[in-house]
């Protein structure tokens, strides 16, 4: 039997993975940020564990990890839910624009830096081999 | 965001300096008027292509376990990004598997995604389309079927023009071509 369609693999055929190049860096600045925010909690730091009970258990520890590391984005109720459990406002844990937009422009090197290792190791196949700038064959 | 009518006439535009005269479009012929060479790379089943600049050399790679119609529909992607985006380097994903050609026509048929939400692949996409299913070829094409069409005869525009199923019948859609739905 053929797969059935469903509108995820409808897209998937269609559309290629959205992906402007600042949300990576917006997603692990927010993620720096509520790290920051974990760690100078008063009276003291908290464990992502704790951090995650304290959110009503909305965001479960692995989420809040994924997020810390810039892997996962978070929705508005989640910043809301994560603010009141660090008991801050949810703008200390929004980077400013310029922060987030400031991104260099997405060459090669800079997009190799920033992905998994599959595609990094995708891009090097398809630059071949092609000598980089400050090659040595110079 | 450019116009669906902008992007159509960049293909057409294309097509006609690159000397495609009728389907299937040789898309290889085109990246090479782009001088654009095709490197077809073995990659992770999610990743279906990437195009590199350097410098004034334009390399598209393209994953090689894919089916011939992806890759060609990846290539003018990957084209679309060149002529629209000037994109120094991208990397294209997928989500899923792709279903295999030839089912559920009339599923797909109804359904108009909005998932992709970064308008330059939307671009790329519709690019791709055109370049790949120009209108005029189309509507060249079209003399010899009636109206409207039902599935054997998506099946066989497919194949005329050497895309998917999928991709024909999303294109015929768009391009409001009736067709047959009745029946399933």
């Amino acid at each position: 039997m053929l797969p059935r369609l469903t509108s995820a693999n409808v897209a998937a055929i269609f559309f290629s993975m959205p992906q402007p190049v600042w949300w990576k860096s917006l997603n692990l600045l927010v993620g720096q940020r509520l790290q920051r925010n974990r760690h100078s909690a008063s009276p003291k730091p908290l464990t992502q564990q704790e951090l995650s009970e304290r959110t009503e258990s909305t965001l479960s520890r692995s989420s809040i990890a994924s997020i810390e590391r810039g892997l996962q984005g978070i929705s508005l109720a989640q910043l809301y839910a994560l603010a009141k459990a660090l008991n801050v406002e949810p703008s200390d844990l929004l980077p400013s624009g310029g922060e987030v937009f400031a991104t260099p422009k997405e060459g090669v090197e800079e997009l190799v830096r920033t992905s998994s290792p599959a595609v990094a190791t995708f891009l090097r196949k398809v630059q071949g081999t092609r000598t980089k700038k400050g090659g040595a064959n110079a | 965001m450019l116009s669906i009518e902008k992007i159509e006439r960049r293909a057409r535009q294309l097509l006609s300096d690159a000397k495609v005269t009728g389907p299937a479009v040789d898309v290889r012929a085109v990246a090479k008027f782009l001088r654009a060479s095709i490197r077809p790379v073995e990659a992770d089943e999610n990743i279906s292509g990437a195009i590199v600049r350097e410098g004034d050399q334009i390399t598209i790679g393209i994953n090689s376990a894919h089916p011939i119609t992806r890759k060609r529909f990846t290539i003018a992607h990957e084209l679309g990004h060149l002529v629209l985006h000037d994109a120094e380097a991208k990397v294209d994903h997928r989500y899923a598997q792709a279903p295999r050609d030839g089912i559920q026509l009339a599923a797909l048929r109804n359904r108009v995604s909005s998932e992709a939400v970064d308008p330059r692949e939307i671009e790329a996409n519709r690019f791709a389309a055109s370049l790949l299913m120009p209108a005029h070829f189309l509507e060249g094409s079209l003399h010899s079927y009636k109206l409207p069409l039902g599935d054997a005869d998506i099946i066989r525009l497919a194949r005329e023009y050497n895309v998917s199923v999928q991709a024909m019948n999303y294109r015929l859609m768009n391009l409001g071509v009736p067709v047959d739905v009745a029946g399933h």
